[in-house]
């Protein structure tokens, strides 16, 4: 019995193997975006590592492709992963100012041929299954670009702040000046503990604050994990989708954040709506 | 303000959303999965791992075809602003 499993399970493992070496035999169709094609029937760019991207369409919608063989691309050096996200994005740039509306994808999406059927085949079978979806996507973001939002408060300006303004601090410091070592290395804790909690409260005092302005010029608002920066503390991170003519809006708005004491942000796009269409 | 594309912080964003987000395809045809090592973690340390962590047969039991969103499962906080409640990812 148990050898029978055994067996079995050499068996299964022989045959995973099988297809795996016929599977990087094959061809592939690696991904860039879905546009609508509209009037537009021609677009040739060059890719990632110079491929000839080409359309593949299944009515009016296209997936913007190039062929390779059906194995992702995988490196372990930085650079060349870096070489290999801006060639996706430059196509994607591309499609975007020929067809005006794209869904991009993310990197490394590749389709290969499966049970007898041809990869280009696959890709438009998908098309056509995701018509309804893939429209409404579309519809969603047409007209919109995706802007990325970071605000920054200096974590010494508002420590500053809070040391100067909180009681509790003040009545522990006035403490320590007369405590011996150990009790004022006790109160220096506490203070440190109030400050973390008080930093805390002006960050998310801030970040509602902010996320309300923003908000007044966006369609729609996704927000992101602010992570901390060495001297500087998050207050906000998102993704935003904006339509053309409120840009220049949300760029005064954000200027004037940026200009108040204490602050800073960064403005980054326009980007395809990455975070607007997955 | 102006947004900008070419400063460092352009090559985060950029290198956060190619890599993190945009449509991924999730059936038996897809041989990987948005270069599933760098999802969400560092990149530098996902490089490290890429090999080990890249695994062809992975999707071989996917059989539907659908969309899926690359996020991860994260802790989130509810943060209510006026009348509206956001999830903020901590």
């Amino acid at each position: 019995m148990q050898q029978e499993e055994q067996q079995n399970k050499e068996d299964k493992e022989e045959l995973v193997k099988e297809e795996v070496v016929q599977d990087a035999q094959e061809e592939g169709r690696y991904i860039y975006c879905v546009v609508e094609k509209g009037n537009t029937s021609e677009f040739q760019e060059k890719g990632i590592e110079n491929n000839s991207v080409y359309l593949l369409c299944d009515g009016d919608l296209c997936a913007v492709v190039h062929t390779c063989p059906a194995k992702p691309y995988v490196s372990p050096h930085k650079e060349q992963v870096i070489d290999w996200v801006k060639a996706h994005q430059k196509v994607i740039d591309q499609a975007y100012a020929v067809f005006g509306t794209v869904i991009p994808f993310s990197f490394d999406v590749i389709i290969k041929g499966s049970k007898g059927k041809h990869s280009e085949q696959l890709v438009k079978e998908w098309l056509r299954s995701k018509e309804e979806e893939l429209k409404k996507k579309i519809e969603r973001i047409k007209g919109k670009q995706e802007f990325g939002v970071k605000i920054f408060l200096h974590e010494q300006e508002v420590m500053k702040a809070i040391m100067q303004s909180n009681k509790e601090i003040q009545n522990l410091e006035d403490k320590i000046k007369i405590a011996k070592k150990g009790v004022a290395y006790f109160h220096k804790q506490k203070i440190q503990a109030i400050i973390k909690k008080e930093i805390e409260k002006y960050a998310e005092l801030y970040f509602k604050e902010f996320y309300k302005k923003i908000k007044q010029a966006a369609e729609e608002v996704r927000v992101e994990k602010a992570k901390k920066q060495d001297t500087f503390i998050m207050v906000l991170n998102a993704s935003v989708l904006v339509k053309k003519e409120h840009v220049s809006a949300l760029g005064d708005m954000l200027d004037y954040i940026h200009k108040k004491q204490g602050f800073s942000v960064e403005f980054t796009g326009p980007w395809p709506p990455y975070s607007f269409t997955s | 303000m102006e947004p900008t594309r070419e400063t460092e912080a352009g090559l985060v964003d950029l290198l956060d959303r190619v890599l993190e987000k945009g449509l991924i395809i999730h059936a038996d045809v897809v041989i990987t999965l948005a270069g599933v090592p760098l999802i969400g973690i560092n990149l530098k340390a996902a490089l490290a791992n890429m090999e080990t962590m890249l695994d062809y047969g992975m999707f071989e039991s996917c059989t539907k075809q659908e969309f899926v969103t690359i996020e991860k499962e994260q802790k989130q906080k509810e943060v209510s602003v006026e009348q509206e409640k956001i999830l903020v990812p901590t």
